[in-house]
């Protein structure tokens, strides 16, 4: 019967595929944050992108880094997002950890920055965890030179008081950014080449606490990046060659381990990208890619040393065929992985083979309709994907949308602490045990439903109203119940994994964005989620998210060159049950609920010397409440941000 | 206990209130009685004041109150003027123990001037900026020595015109340094200004 359905199935697409036309814009799930978008709102680094994405979750321990969860596709424990730079898919992930501030380009660099919000092909990738593709600015012609530098502070400083009697701690700077980078472009080439250092203070008196049992040396960490980039149309495309190499001592919080152990972090990636016979109708993209993850030492207390090096090289070549009437594409790529411990005397390799294709078609202006298939192997198991799209435009003001997956996923896609472990990796702690594993990691399923109703209820009004379903099956997730110890301010437990857990969720959202004026526009974003069956240790996890989030984001810009942006964002609460006895174990300075966050951000940004020199003042958490994300992160109260970009274009 | 609570209430608080009461009735005044209408940037008013502290704030039970100055620089920008400045107020350390100090702010705001009767108008608006802190003792090291925090307050003026682009101004400031225990500002303060039209490099520069 499932064959026959099968069958009847493809028939339809390959009708519909003779009438059909470019769709792939229609059929996109994702949202754009511009360079626009990312000035008004005074973002100062790659990670502060993620307020302006409506439809992800994020938790940050340092107020820094941060961990996410895209629309509710997987909870913040496996951190297997896609981030893509200029086109290149860079894993920057390592245990877990996946830090996109690493990346080795500023905000004032970003062009836009797509956030794909649901399962789909997207450049080879499919994004069943989400993906984040950030495009940096194409030169303009001749020499320039950009320079950015940007501050972060929060409030709450002693002052004079800490003479007197109402002595307080004192509270350090939030973050330094600085990058300067210089250009080179002529009619068909150009050249960036860019270096960033980012600074971040661990502010909070716990977060210091909890350093300083391990840590050295002053609680900063730092980040030195360089990036390279040359670009040439040629071969009837652009091609792309992209180099960069990121250092970075970090607090590197390791779940398994319950603590921020101090580390020194490399990051490098080099490797080509582009299309080449653009103007035909048959063409074709690239990507050749090598990077190196390393999770080295940063000397500390205890001489913990992850010790681990992870080499990947990754190829992949996609065919399309474009058509007055559809879209077809077809792909493979390789992915070797190579994870190396000489301390622990570990080495251990995985190839994994992708294979897909995709069509879009349009049979008429008022339907499209999108299906992808992927196919990935590591040689001893194979996992399927696929997607289905659909958008249906009933008349003008009326439109309907859906995305349908099924994903299949491999323990070794993942290529996490999980699969290092089970291939002999060991963490060379001395009061590190080995963790309960129930079960056997086995290959997860996803089935996703997305249906989307737009209404543009009057010609400045457009509403989406959004209806989404979950169903993860043979999941691993981890229940980690931490035990505090106030003399060294650490946690620590053994961690249980248990195989085999199963979830589903559902929810709705709800969009309206109203232009009133040129000069005034609102947006308004409603979403609503709750988990309803499955197992109670899955079940536990997935209250890490919040049930209800609503953000207000006002824009006004009376002129070209200023903009006052303003946003009221509200989370609720949400339950950490690892934390649970925290509270009694340090005397309520640990709780396992975070409280709703209610917070009320205005930005101010004046452009001068006609575009050459922009300003910005970000203030966050007016109204001063605890800003926190989990329990044992920073809880941040009213802050401030300045910066400043100097853009010198065509100088020379 | 009561009786004193009340005593506090009147004594330190009447004067913010009165402050806040002007701001707030300022801008449906300048909606009635609206000043001439200027393009951004058209001309610049550079101001100079003394300024008395009148605090009544807990920061007096540990430092006197000492003579401060203040410069501001003005300029139209869209439905009022901006204004960006510095000012300088010193604090001496009633016990050794309580160490002297200086305070930079700088600061940058935006408000809304409005005729009140020929030749006086009322200018009302807010302030915020970094409220820097330096403190005399050599003891202490540079990252105790230096410490900056964000400060941001209301502030009302009255302008009469002297001659035609001279000005005599007098000013009432209430503003709070976010430090972990508030500190509270009450600032008088008496002027000059000057205003003359933008230079074009200056405009072209500020657009």
């Amino acid at each position: 019967m499932k064959v026959k359905l099968l069958f009847v199935f493809f028939m339809l697409q390959i009708y519909l595929l003779a009438q059909s036309s470019n769709a792939d814009e229609y059929l996109s799930q994702k949202q754009v944050v511009t360079s626009d978008m990312i000035k008004a709102a005074g973002i100062q680094s790659l990670s502060g992108i993620l307020y302006l994405a409506d439809k992800w979750d994020f938790v940050s321990i340092d107020g820094y880094q941060k961990q996410l969860s895209a629309n509710y596709l997987s909870t913040f424990q496996q951190q297997n997002f896609v981030v893509m730079l200029d086109g290149q898919p860079v894993d920057d992930g390592i245990f877990d950890v996946q830090n996109i501030n690493q990346l080795p380009v500023s905000v004032d660099q970003i062009d836009f920055v797509e956030f794909y919000n649901s399962p789909q092909i997207v450049d080879g990738e499919f994004t069943e965890n989400g993906l984040i593709s950030i495009h940096t600015k194409k030169p303009k012609k001749n020499f320039s030179v950009h320079l950015y530098n940007g501050i972060g502070d929060q409030t709450g400083d002693p002052g004079p008081y800490v003479f007197t009697k109402y002595k307080s701690q004192n509270v350090d700077k939030l973050g330094y950014y600085l990058s300067l980078n210089a250009n080179e472009a002529g009619k068909d080439w150009y050249i960036k080449s860019a270096i960033k250092t980012e600074q971040n203070f661990a502010t909070d008196p716990e977060i210091n606490s909890r350093v300083s049992n391990l840590s050295n040396s002053y609680n900063k960490s730092r980040m030195t990046a360089t990036y390279f980039k040359f670009s040439a149309n040629v071969l009837g495309g652009e091609q792309q060659f992209v180099l960069g190499n990121t250092r970075q001592y970090d607090f590197f919080f390791f779940k398994p381990y319950g603590d921020e152990i101090p580390v020194n972090r490399y990051f490098r990636f080099w490797g080509f990208t582009g299309h080449f016979l653009n103007q035909n109708k048959l063409n074709f993209d690239y990507n050749l890619l090598y990077s190196l993850n390393e999770l080295g030492q940063w000397a500390n207390k205890q001489n913990l040393d992850f010790n681990l090096n992870q080499e990947e090289y990754y190829f992949r070549l996609q065919a399309n065929y474009n058509n007055k009437n559809f879209n077809l594409l077809a792909g493979i790529s390789h992915k070797y992985i190579l994870g190396a411990s000489p301390l622990s005397k570990f080495e251990k390799s995985l190839t994994l083979e992708s294979f897909y294709a995709q069509a879009a078609i349009m049979p008429n202006n008022n339907f499209s309709q999108n299906l992808g298939v992927y196919v990935v192997t590591d040689g001893i198991k194979n996992a399927l994907k696929a997607v289905m799209s659909n958008y249906f435009i009933i008349n003008r003001a009326n439109s309907i949308k859906s995305n349908f997956s099924y994903s299949e996923k491999l323990f070794s896609e993942d290529a996490n602490f999980w699969y290092w472990y089970m291939h002999g990796y060991k963490f060379n702690a001395p009061d590190f045990n080995a963790p309960d594993i129930f079960g056997n990691f086995n290959t997860s399923k996803t089935f996703t439903a997305d249906f989307d109703y737009l209404l543009k209820a009057a010609p400045k009004v457009n509403i989406d109203v959004s209806l989404f379903l979950r169903q993860f099956s043979d999941f691993y997730v981890e229940k980690q119940l931490y035990q505090y110890f106030p003399d060294q301010s650490s946690f620590y437990a053994n961690d249980m994994v248990y195989t085999n857990a199963n979830l589903k969720t559902a929810g709705f959202q709800v969009e309206l964005n109203y232009i009133m004026f040129p000069t005034l526009s609102h947006d308004l974003f409603y979403s609503y989620q709750k988990d309803y069956w499955g197992n109670n240790v899955f079940r536990d996890v997935w209250k890490n998210l919040p049930v209800n989030k609503f953000n207000y984001t006002l824009n006004f810009r009376p002129g070209d060159d200023f903009g006052i942006w303003a946003r009221l964002r509200y989370i609720s609460s949400t339950i950490w049950y690892d934390y649970k006895y925290s509270p009694v174990q340090s005397a309520s300075e640990y709780k396992m609920e975070v409280n709703p966050l209610i917070n009320f951000d205005v930005s101010v940004s004046k452009w001068f010397w006609r575009k050459k020199i922009f300003v910005n003042m970000l203030f966050r958490n007016i109204f001063n409440q605890s800003e926190e994300y989990i329990p044992i992160g920073v809880s941040n109260t009213l802050r401030y941000y300045l910066q400043l970009q100097l853009l010198l274009d065509s100088i020379l | 206990m009561y009786r004193s609570n009340i005593n506090i209430i009147n004594t330190k608080r009447y004067k913010y209130f009165i402050l806040i009461c002007i701001c707030a009735v300022s801008f449906p005044l300048a909606q009635i009685c609206p000043q001439e209408k200027h393009d951004n940037f058209s001309y610049i008013k550079i101001s100079g004041s003394v300024i008395k502290n009148q605090s009544t704030d807990v920061l007096n039970k540990f430092w006197n109150k000492e003579k401060g100055y203040e410069g501001t620089v003005e300029t139209p920008f869209y439905y009022g003027n901006i204004l960006a400045g510095l000012r300088i107020l010193s604090f001496s350390g009633k016990k050794p123990s309580y160490q002297n100090f200086s305070s930079n702010y700088y600061f940058v705001g935006w408000g809304k001037d409005f005729n009140i009767v020929n030749r006086v108008t009322l200018f009302a608006g807010f302030r915020v900026g970094g409220f820097a802190m330096s403190f005399a003792d050599d003891s202490l090291t540079a990252y105790q020595k230096d410490e900056t925090e964000l400060a941001a307050g209301i502030n009302t003026k009255l302008n009469f015109q002297i001659l035609s682009n001279i000005f005599f101004n007098v000013s009432a400031e209430y503003s709070a340094v976010f430090t972990h225990k508030r500190i509270e500002l009450f600032l008088l303060a008496a002027g000059i200004s000057y205003k003359f039209e933008t230079p074009n490099w200056m405009k072209e520069f500020l657009k």
